[in-house]
């Protein structure tokens, strides 16, 4: 029941309403020369008490229908928030799904998630999975009665909303917002643009490479256009997956898939929408070999790759300045132990 | 400010006038959802939101506030406006704005716990609509129709508005006129954002009737 101000303030009165304890705004950090989040963190303001409580959330199998699959399950911190042995994600009773998990990196400069851009907004993001009958078969009022039954989930979400009642938005909301802090932007490809180091010489041709061939789609500082692309994969006829043309319905969409990020891409194999590369070896190879069709992107359609074999490997070792060991094994992010 | 049947406002209040809002039902003949056991909607639910006033072609009133019109929980059908200018014209929206389908999850009404939010499309179902009928022909006698989508060309929330002055406005859904023996035998479930969720969207608005005290 929503209330004006005016009975608000009468009913407080009345009833003495608890106020909530003021804690220090989280502010997120990145480099001084990156786009500003698209994220708008008014209307879900960083705290220190909700990034802990979704943090809880994201390693806590209580999400799924049988306690025994949660976030981390299919987005592990050392591997960049993605699993690396699986080529399709799996989730309760072994369930197989249709695609690979992607990395969670910088989602605060995403505006469209998953493969095919479903989710519109990363706090509404979290409902896909839970839901899922392949990944945590949960629904949504169960969790909740789940979370509030739990001996210390009501005080955490008070100490993180003020309220011991806990609801679909704050459990959304304390999830999106652990995923925001996951910033990485101290590979090495970050000090060398800060000045702090330098390339190998292998390294400088494979950055010159990439800005050549991958750049227009894979565009700095954030290693992606955060648009949707058909890079020419093939369709695996056991999946039939037509990525974007699912959500949007329109032709020119077919086949066409979120363009990833590529920072951490040394640790966050498999490769693809399916994980149908286990090698960055293969993707190279890939777009060596692409075949034109109509619906091949523009940017692939106008400069035709071709690498040499010593140019794939000065690509690869390029790639591998954008692994950053700090946010791979930031504690922070990783399982909370107690302390 | 806009308040459900709250106990508070009937304490406080006195001469102050105010506007009640309220919505019932017509389906085959009777003000019930439930007619018989094989006859019956089980499931009734849509939002209305931005109420706005007019008087004399301006805008007098306006909140973009969202409610859930539930009728398995009847105190969600009626809605009381603060409000006591006058007033020659009234309307709503049926469904969710842009507004709030693009900027991830709220409370209240729009708690994503009230089913009315799409897990792998996001965005908020406007009406839902469910039932078992001896019209229906396949197995279950069930139909399903869970309407939404707020992207271009499919948006599917619906404007509509009344000539009134009454500050007791009661609104009659006459469901008989989206719940044809026509769209039965077309389509008797219906989950995703398109044309024809927009179609059924605009059927549903066409439903509502403002009775004249």
């Amino acid at each position: 029941m929503k209330l004006g101000l005016g009975l608000f303030i009468s009913c407080s009165l009345f009833f003495g309403f608890k106020t909530l304890t003021e804690e220090p705004e989280v502010k997120l950090i990145y480099p001084v020369k990156w786009p500003k989040p698209v994220y708008n963190f008014e209307k879900n303001p960083l705290s220190k008490a909700k990034i802990e409580l979704g943090r809880k959330l994201f390693y806590d199998p209580i999400l799924s229908i049988d306690n025994t699959i949660s976030c981390a399950s299919c987005h592990l911190s050392y591997t960049a928030f993605t699993h690396t042995d699986h080529a399709l994600s799996h989730g309760i009773r072994d369930s197989i799904g249709r695609r690979n998990s992607p990395v969670l990196i910088n989602l605060a400069w995403s505006e469209k998630f998953m493969w095919d851009g479903a989710v519109n907004h990363i706090d509404v993001q979290a409902l896909a999975p839970i839901t899922h009958p392949a990944e945590m078969g949960e629904n949504l009022v169960h969790v909740v009665q789940k979370l509030q039954e739990h001996d210390s989930y009501p005080h955490l979400f008070e100490r993180a909303f003020g309220s011991s009642k806990i609801t679909g938005e704050y459990l959304l909301k304390a999830l999106a917002q652990f995923q925001l802090t996951l910033v990485s932007a101290n590979s090495k490809y970050d000090k060398v643009v800060a000045g702090k180091e330098s390339f190998s010489k292998q390294e400088k041709k494979g950055y010159k490479l990439f800005k050549k061939n991958c750049a227009s789609c894979h565009q700095e500082p954030l290693f992606t256009n955060g648009e949707f692309r058909n890079n020419g994969l093939s369709i695996d006829v056991t999946l039939n997956d037509m990525g974007r043309y699912e959500i949007t319905n329109r032709g020119e969409d077919s086949l066409q898939f979120k363009v990833p990020t590529l920072r951490n891409i040394q640790f966050s194999k498999p490769y693809m929408h399916d994980g149908r590369f286990q090698t960055l070896k293969e993707v190279i190879e890939h777009y060596n070999k692409l075949h034109y069709s109509k619906h091949l992107s523009d940017d692939l359609k106008k400069n035709q790759i071709s690498f040499s074999e010593e140019e794939k490997i000065e690509i690869i070792a390029f790639l591998y300045t954008l692994t950053d060991k700090e946010f791979l094994f930031n504690p922070d992010f990783a399982f909370p132990r107690k302390k | 400010m806009i308040l459900r049947l709250c106990i508070f406002l009937l304490l406080t209040s006195n001469s102050y006038s105010q506007v009640t809002i309220s919505f019932n039902t017509s389906w085959k003949g009777t003000d019930n959802l439930v007619i018989d056991q094989d006859e019956q909607i089980t499931t009734l639910k849509w939002y209305i939101s931005n109420i706005k006033f007019y008087h004399q072609s301006k805008e007098v009133f306006y909140s973009s506030e969202a409610f859930l019109i539930d009728y398995s929980n009847p105190q969600s059908t009626r809605l009381i406006v603060d409000y006591k200018q006058d007033f020659d014209s009234v309307s709503y929206m049926i469904g969710i704005d842009n507004e709030h389908n693009i900027n991830g999850v709220f409370g209240g009404d729009l708690d994503p716990t009230n089913g009315m939010y799409w897990a792998w499309h996001s965005g908020y179902i406007n009406i839902k609509i469910e039932g078992i009928s001896s019209s229906v022909s396949n197995t279950k006698n069930d139909f399903s129709y869970h309407l939404g989508g707020y992207e271009e060309p499919f948006e599917s929330s619906q404007i509509v508005g009344f000539k009134t002055n009454s500050s007791a406005l009661n609104f009659t859904l006459n469901l008989d006129q989206i719940l044809t023996e026509e769209l039965f035998s077309e389509l008797l479930h219906l989950m995703l954002p398109g044309a024809k969720a927009q179609e059924l969207s605009k059927s549903f608005a066409g439903c509502f009737k403002l009775n004249h005290p």
